[in-house]
């Protein structure tokens, strides 16, 4: 049965239909200890968490010790079109609960789609760094980048830090946060020293997404600890130093990077020196136009060291680059133990102009996937390097299990199915699934 | 094989491996106890904690999606079972069960009105009308709010 109660200030009366459903006879959860009614008043929103202070005495200030403040659309229902009243109203209600709040704070996330940079939240923040805050999560919505208070670089508690929209500028004195595990800045500006020194003074980083960012181009990973890295934007190089345990990556290049080749001649290109020191990776991707960044500069038959933990690997290529499509064998003959692989196809408006050069018969040459059982390729036109591709595959996988292929459109997509027929398979049991574009 | 007592003085023998989920009971068996009173724990809620724990105990990959299944069943009980089952996990300190309970408790309290809460939950309110007016007046923006949905489970 389902009731609507139209709730007034004003009338909070009992619907005269209202039947008694006391569940309990007895009242056992005013009487439960603290923490476990903190754990259940953690699982509500703020506001229905500060509700339960009307319901008896003893329950008016049960929500004060609530270890984690969540300030965010669903616990602020502001309905007002008013910039001015929605900036107050919020204010209001974030000091309001910050001063009856009791016990230290674990989590606090401010996240409003109508909250702009208001210094109101440097007030907070100094606030907080009194205490012993673990995770902080500050999402501005709308507006300039807003500069994070300094006091923010004291909190040596935190555990979690995730920004969006904000400025860093930690003072000369940042000894770093010393017990941060996980980091996540999107759409940020920040130094380039100060980004590196953020990086490497936290020893313990587990996992750091950076996504859209600004101020910095050289992305200097120093970090022994990472196991997950997630970056998405623009820049120009990126460097793993001592990354040695790093597992899960993803890196989506934004922007088509215009090479001259002008490297030294012997020096290791880019794949060789992306790959040095991830002795332990289990999934890539590379997404956008990183392949093309791989691309340049000396590619080699194989990687020096083969990535035998590597067990999925996604990549966005351009099949009518060459240079893509060695980085991209380079990579496949470098992972023995591949398990899954997706190939998705980039065009670009200037491939008509490249020479559609192609790789030679011997690159194809001993290689065997002999634990890759799914691959996916989407987004191809039927282009002679695409097929000799999935050839190549499909001739070295004995126990694959399933491919899907999904060309870009339909034009030319019947006479790709008839060369794709052909295609002699290693595998007994392999699907080839055609996926309408 | 260790042998719990429920209050109710029924006797229920278990295997170890099953028992060390619970940390009270796990820090007994190291002390060498293999017969362990639970004055506290009824028979109805012991049964239930056992179920549980045997579920759990097994946690393979394969049976993850099937434990899934069997918590999320394991939590439609009535609040008097909710509630004896969250005093029994927290002596016996079982904490993903515990981890099970607290959403489940709170959802009975989500977007729902205050007479409806201290209906379901046998609160008595003690505060005068004035009272209550102060309080709500205090929290305002806490209770402002378009059209709450009030049902009753």
């Amino acid at each position: 049965m389902n009731f609507f109660f139209f709730v007034t200030m004003q009338k909070q009366r009992i619907p005269s239909n209202f039947p008694c459903n006391a569940e309990l006879e007895v009242d056992k959860i005013s009487n439960l200890p603290a923490q476990i009614v903190d754990k259940i008043l953690s699982h509500l929103s703020l506001r229905d968490a500060v509700r339960t202070s009307v319901l008896s005495s003893k329950w008016r200030y049960k929500w004060v010790s609530l270890p984690n403040l969540v300030f965010d659309n669903q616990s602020l229902l502001i309905s007002s079109q008013d910039q001015t009243f929605i900036k107050n109203k919020i204010v209001n209600i974030v000091d309001h609960v910050l001063l009856l709040h009791s016990g230290p704070i674990q989590k606090f996330k401010l996240s409003h789609r109508d909250l702009q940079g208001v210094c109101d939240i440097d007030r907070w923040i100094l606030f907080l760094s009194r205490g012993s805050v673990k995770e902080f999560i500050l999402e501005i919505w709308k507006g300039h980048r807003y500069k994070l208070h300094s006091s923010i670089y004291l909190c040596q508690k935190l555990i979690h830090l995730e920004l969006f929209n904000c400025l860093l500028k930690p003072p000369l004195t940042f000894i770093g946060f010393k017990s941060l595990k996980s980091l996540d800045l999107q759409h940020i500006t920040m130094e380039q020293d100060a980004f590196e020194h953020l990086v490497s003074s936290c020893h313990l980083l587990e996992r750091l997404t950076l996504m859209n960012f600004e101020g910095f181009s050289d992305l200097k990973i120093h970090a022994p600890n990472l196991l997950f890295f997630d970056v998405g934007g623009v820049f120009e190089d990126i460097n793993f130093m001592d990354t040695f345990n790093l597992a899960i990556v993803s890196i989506g290049l934004y922007v088509n990077p215009g090479f001259d080749k002008n490297l030294t001649l012997g020096s290791a290109g880019n794949l060789v020196k992306f790959f040095a020191h991830l002795p332990r990776l289990q999934r890539l991707e590379v997404q956008s136009f990183f392949l093309k960044y791989l691309a340049d500069g000396k590619v080699p038959g194989r990687l020096p060291t083969p990535c035998d933990e590597l067990s999925f690997l996604s990549i966005r290529i351009n099949f009518n680059h060459l240079d893509e499509c060695l980085a991209a064998l380079c990579l496949l003959r470098s992972s023995p133990n591949l398990q899954e692989l997706e190939m998705l196809a980039r065009t670009e408006e200037q491939s008509a102009l490249r020479t559609v050069a192609s790789v030679m018969e011997e690159n194809y040459q001993n290689c065997m996937f002999n634990q890759l059982r799914h691959v996916k390729i989407a987004g191809i036109s039927g282009l002679k390097q695409e097929l000799n591709f999935i050839n190549f595959l499909l001739a070295n996988s004995p126990i694959l299990e399933r491919m899907t292929v999904k060309p870009a459109s339909v034009d030319g997509a019947w006479d790709m199915l008839k060369e794709l027929l052909r295609f002699r398979r290693a595998s007994v049991q392999a699907e080839i699934v055609y996926l309408d574009p | 094989m260790i042998t719990l007592q429920s209050s109710d003085k029924d006797v229920f023998e278990i295997e170890q491996s099953i028992l060390i989920q619970s940390g009270t009971i796990k820090n007994m068996v190291e002390d060498d106890f293999t017969f362990i009173p639970l004055p506290s724990v009824d028979t109805e809620t012991l049964i239930k904690i056992i179920e549980y724990m045997k579920k759990h105990a097994d946690k393979t990959d394969s049976k993850e999606k099937n434990i899934k299944e069997f918590d999320k069943d394991f939590m439609k009980k009535t609040l008097n079972e909710l509630f004896a089952l969250v005093f029994a996990a927290n002596y016996l300190h079982i904490s993903s069960l515990l981890e099970l309970l607290y959403p489940s408790i709170a959802d009975r309290i989500k977007d729902k009105i205050t007479e409806a809460i201290r209906q379901i939950f046998s609160i008595r309110c003690d505060f005068t009308p004035e009272e209550e007016r102060r309080i709500i007046m205090d929290n305002k923006w806490a209770h402002e709010g378009t059209e709450i949905e009030g049902t009753l489970d």
